[in-house]
């Protein structure tokens, strides 16, 4: 018997099974295969396989005389003739190289921010095995992903397959000083020194193990390094936190990928919490406020592991509250995309506007690929020689079908560089739009670079193929025989241009959803004024604690018409609590929404009272704690009249009376519907916004006037104001970004589409000149033959709607639904988004219908 | 007649010798047992193949065998118009090499 693993080298086989003639291809190996095994036996494994090699190497001549040379040859005559069309009839090709590049352009920049935000902590080494621990609320509306600070280690403790765990507490706005440099600064991180082991984080100076060793230390990323100390050497300089705390310079830490959830400049030991804060108790666990990430051991079921919490959280933190816990794991590579959790490091994103980002590029590449087919097919026609020719000689219907497609091919690649071309000159734009600082660098980006193959391969293959099939089934005879009268109106073409349309309609029945929505939010009552408020932060200690004495020097310039301070603004209100009442039954339960405000906040933003009165400074009583509720809360809890009745909420434990009722207002952004929500009178120490209201246009001699007063109480402070409009718009930058997303790529689309009927009609009025000629002779007017000529394409755009108008309005319809107060899609984006594609095709078709009827009929026909 | 050249007078000869038996292997096998010389794969199927699309040679598909796992097997086998050229040759060369034989093979009588 044959021994096992005697077989002749695999690609040797394969490289000979190439050179022999295909209808001796079986014998040939097979003959090869015994000698081969022969001479093993006989000799060797290896002189058999040196001889079966030297087999391949003598065959080499022969192979590239006979096999590759005609390959060449042939090549070379598809290569110049699909050269010659493009040449010979260059309006075409521009329409279906630009259609195809600019198509290709959108692709590749959609393709580069996707990408980007889908490796998102990827580069961890160990990202696989992180997770990040997070909780569910019974009853509460988001997950939180903040967790008590001993659950790190203990989860170390008592779980055999976490290897290690780790904590994040992370400042933004730290006032951070060294020498004469003091800033605001974010991305100050408090973490364990497992965060090194865990993460691929490196250290261009300092050891990780031992750099945050003693509490006080500190490591800065590079970026900070160069902010504060130049050329210096950081190592063993002390750097001020917020002017009451030093910290010593132990280590610099490589800048952070952007691609991160979390980006570090500043990192101090955990043990540095207690030391800036007293109130702060390490062993505590009901201060949920502790992003905990661990690292799972290879192998080990995180599924598992999520069971034995729920033991684990009534051992530390009593069955009462675990019950209304529930904890899941994220993934490390999840988070970016796929958590919305309260307590998130930095701002996610959301992974549908990936998907629908995807999908608008995938549909402008199908319109451009349509564009494509037809253009091609259409003007088959006229290569209708060329081909009968080759068929004749002896092509077969393979030989076509590779040669159309090949040449769909090399109008992908021309397209490809151009689109390329178009998408670095926009890439800035883009950046700027998305928010990111791509770059399009393909060579670096082997990834990116094999995406772009992938798209040439589909968008020639795709493009190329309903082409090569129709042309190369023409019977030679027919074409030959110079009957060809002209191609029949195919069915397909015609509903390749509805498809067209109907993406183009979409999209724009879609942009016009979005801007009215837009629109709806902007000029919606919110129920308190945004004009003319300038928002200064609080941020410093001495500004805080003399506050009162800046608000009377303020409002003491006669521009200013008003001061308050607050925590909230009224336009987002995110904290929540749990209100108590006399006379409560005691299985309820009612959330309630909470901001801290001060006597002016009410009529500063002219928030109505419908009941009861305002905060006073004439009732010296509301000092002792004085509420106002909204309608909503009055409502939950179910009084009659609110005023006079006594209320208590869980921060801090404050108890007071209600003063009054306010009219609701949109205390959150338009995606949620108006909460209870309790305002308390609390002008002390928490509040981290100062409103400033100012009468008549003079911004500009105010901004100076607050800059100095608050400069007198703090002269480091680093004043920086905003707008309370600005703010406000900001709740809806995502809203605003994708509608500009969207009108451009409908605008895009819809300019291909045009691009593609512009070809078309242009090509079938030229098909239909000598009938045009014909009838005007006989005495047409040139309204008649314009009518005629758009006739048929009106009716495509007309179907187009009809099948479009629905996919797009449950899509939209269902993209409102994020929003608790929307509008109703009317009619008028019907009848609009119809109007708009109407209206371009018709000019496409009518321009060429025009040139076509306004030609002399003589012109037509004199060739005959 | 074309005469044929040695290369394919000596594989129609194997072809004869190995009695249906014969495929490029044997072929080759038989031709290198023969002369006692290294033939290559080449050497042996262009003339083959050249015989066979002359017709000098039938061919029949036989089932594979376990040495050459699936590949099936292409045997030949001569025709009427080989055998005939064959004897043709035999005519011509017996007439041709008359009188030579090895007493008269000597080196001296050679220059």
């Amino acid at each position: 018997m044959i021994q096992k693993g005697s077989k002749p080298p695999r690609f040797a086989t394969w490289l000979l099974k190439g050179i022999f003639p295909k209808d001796e291809k079986f014998y040939l190996t097979g003959d090869l295969k015994e000698i081969f095994r022969e001479i093993q036996v006989e000799e060797s494994r290896f002189s058999a396989w040196r001889w079966y090699w030297s087999q391949v190497f003598t065959s080499i001549p022969y192979f590239f005389f006979n096999v590759i040379l005609w390959r060449i040859v042939m090549f070379k005559n598809y290569l110049k003739i699909a050269m010659r069309n493009i040449r010979k009839h260059k309006g075409y090709s521009f329409i279906n190289i630009a259609g195809l590049a600019i198509g290709l352009a959108a692709v590749i920049l959609i393709l580069l921010y996707v990408q980007f935000e889908l490796s998102f902590d990827r580069y961890h080494e160990k990202a696989g095995r992180i997770y990040r621990v997070a909780g569910e609320r019974v009853g509460s509306e988001r997950p939180s992903s903040v967790m008590p600070a001993p659950l790190a280690p203990a989860m170390m403790a008592e779980f055999p397959e976490v290897v290690s765990a780790t904590r994040f507490y992370d400042l933004n706005n730290v006032y951070i000083s060294y020498g004469d440099k003091n800033f605001f600064e974010d991305k100050f991180f408090f973490t364990d020194p497992e965060t090194f082991d865990m993460f691929s984080l490196e250290l261009v100076k300092g050891n990780p193990r031992t750099s945050l060793s003693d509490p006080y230390s500190i490591l800065l990323s590079e970026s900070m390094v160069e902010k504060y100390f130049g050329n210096e050497d950081p190592m063993g300089k002390t750097i001020i936190f917020r002017g009451t705390h030093d910290f010593k310079v132990t280590g610099i830490l490589k800048n952070m990928a952007e691609n991160s959830h979390f980006t570090m400049n500043f990192v101090v030991p955990f043990e540095a919490i207690p030391k800036i804060n007293r109130r702060y108790d390490p062993e505590s666990w009901g201060a949920f406020s502790f992003n905990t990430y661990f690292l799972l051991r290879e192998n080990a079921d995180p599924d598992a592991l999520e069971e034995k919490f729920l033991p684990l959280l009534e051992k530390y933190i009593g069955k009462d509250v675990s019950k209304e816990i529930r904890i899941f794991f994220q993934p490390l590579t999840r988070i970016h995309l796929h958590s919305n959790t309260t307590g998130e490091i930095s701002k996610t994103a959301d992974i549908r506007i990936i998907i629908l980002l995807s999908s608008i590029a995938f549909l402008i590449l199908v319109i451009a690929c349509i564009n494509y087919m037809n253009l091609a097919t259409a003007r088959s026609v006229h290569r209708s020689r060329e081909i009968g020719v080759r068929k004749v000689i002896g092509a077969n219907r393979s030989h076509l079908i590779k040669q159309f497609l090949g040449e769909s091919m090399v109008l992908t690649m021309l397209a490809l560089v151009l689109a390329i071309a178009i998408a670095v000159i926009f890439l800035p734009y883009f950046n700027s739009l998305v928010g990111r600082n791509l770059n399009l660098n393909i060579l670096q980006n082997r990834q990116f670079l094999l995406w772009l193959f992938v798209l040439v391969g589909f968008v020639g293959l795709f493009a190329g193929s309903y082409p090569a099939l129709t042309i190369s089934a023409f019977k030679p005879a027919i074409i030959l025989g110079n009957r060809f009268g002209g191609l029949k109106r195919s069915m397909i073409r015609n509903v390749l241009v509805i498809i067209q349309f109907m993406i183009s309609i979409i999209l724009i029945f879609a942009t016009l959803v979005v801007k009215d929505q837009l629109d709806f939010i902007r000029n919606k009552d919110m129920g308190f004024e945004r004009d003319r408020i300038i928002v200064v932060d609080i941020r410093n200690r001495s500004i805080r604690n003399n506050l009162d004495t800046i608000k009377n020097e303020l409002e003491r310039n006669p521009n200013i018409l008003s001061v308050s301070s607050s925590y909230f603004l009224p336009n987002l209100t995110d904290m929540a609590t749990l209100a108590n009442w006399p006379g409560q039954l005691k299985e309820r339960k009612q959330e309630i929404y909470l901001n801290f405000i001060d006597e002016d906040f009410v009529d500063l933003y002219s928030i109505e009272i419908v009941q009861g009165r305002n905060f006073s400074r004439d009732f010296p009583s509301d000092s002792k704690g004085a509420f106002l509720l909204n309608q909503t809360a009055v409502k939950a809890i179910g009084w009659e009249s609110a005023p006079g009745k006594e209320l208590t909420h869980y921060i801090g434990r404050r108890t007071g009376k209600i003063v009054g009722v306010m009219k609701d207002f949109h205390m959150n952004p338009l995606h949620q519907q108006i909460m209870p929500l309790c305002y308390d009178l609390n002008p002390g120490s928490a509040n981290m916004a100062l409103s400033v209201k100012i009468g008549g246009n003079h911004i500009q001699q105010v901004v100076p006037f607050i800059r100095e007063t608050m400069a007198r109480f703090s002269p480091n402070y680093p004043f920086e104001y905003r707008f309370f409009d600005d703010i406000f718009d900001a709740a809806y930058r995502l809203e605003r970004k994708i509608s500009v997303i969207f009108s451009l790529f409908s605008l895009l689309a819809i300019s291909i589409a045009g691009l593609g009927l512009f070809g078309l009609t242009s090509f079938t009025t030229e098909q239909r000149t000598k009938e045009i000629g014909i009838r005007k002779v006989l005495g047409a007017t040139i309204s008649r033959i314009v009518l005629m000529l758009s006739k048929e394409f009106t009716k495509w755009v007309l179907i187009a709607n009809i099948v479009a108008w629905p996919v797009a309005y449950f899509a939209m319809n269902r993209w409102l639904q994020s929003f608790a107060y929307k509008i109703n899609i009317g009619l008028l984006t019907f009848v609009l988004s119809a109007l708009a594609a109407l209206i371009i095709a018709g000019l496409t078709v009518s321009y060429q219908a025009f040139k076509a009827a306004r030609t002399n009929p003589v012109e037509a026909l004199k060739y005959e | 007649m074309k005469y044929l050249t040695r290369q394919e007078e000596l594989i129609l000869l194997s072809i004869f010798h190995l009695k249906g038996k014969a495929y490029l292997v044997t072929i080759r096998k038989h031709l290198m047992e023969l002369t006692g010389k290294n033939w290559s794969i080449g050497a042996v199927y262009v003339p083959l193949n050249r015989l066979h699309q002359t017709g000098y040679l039938d061919t029949t598909i036989g089932e594979p065998n376990a040495k050459r796992g699936r590949n099936s097997i292409k045997y030949y086998r001569l025709t009427k118009k080989s055998f005939e050229a064959l004897e043709e040759i035999k005519k011509v060369s017996d007439t041709a090499w008359m009188g030579f034989s090895k007493v008269a093979y000597n080196i001296s009588d050679c220059r």
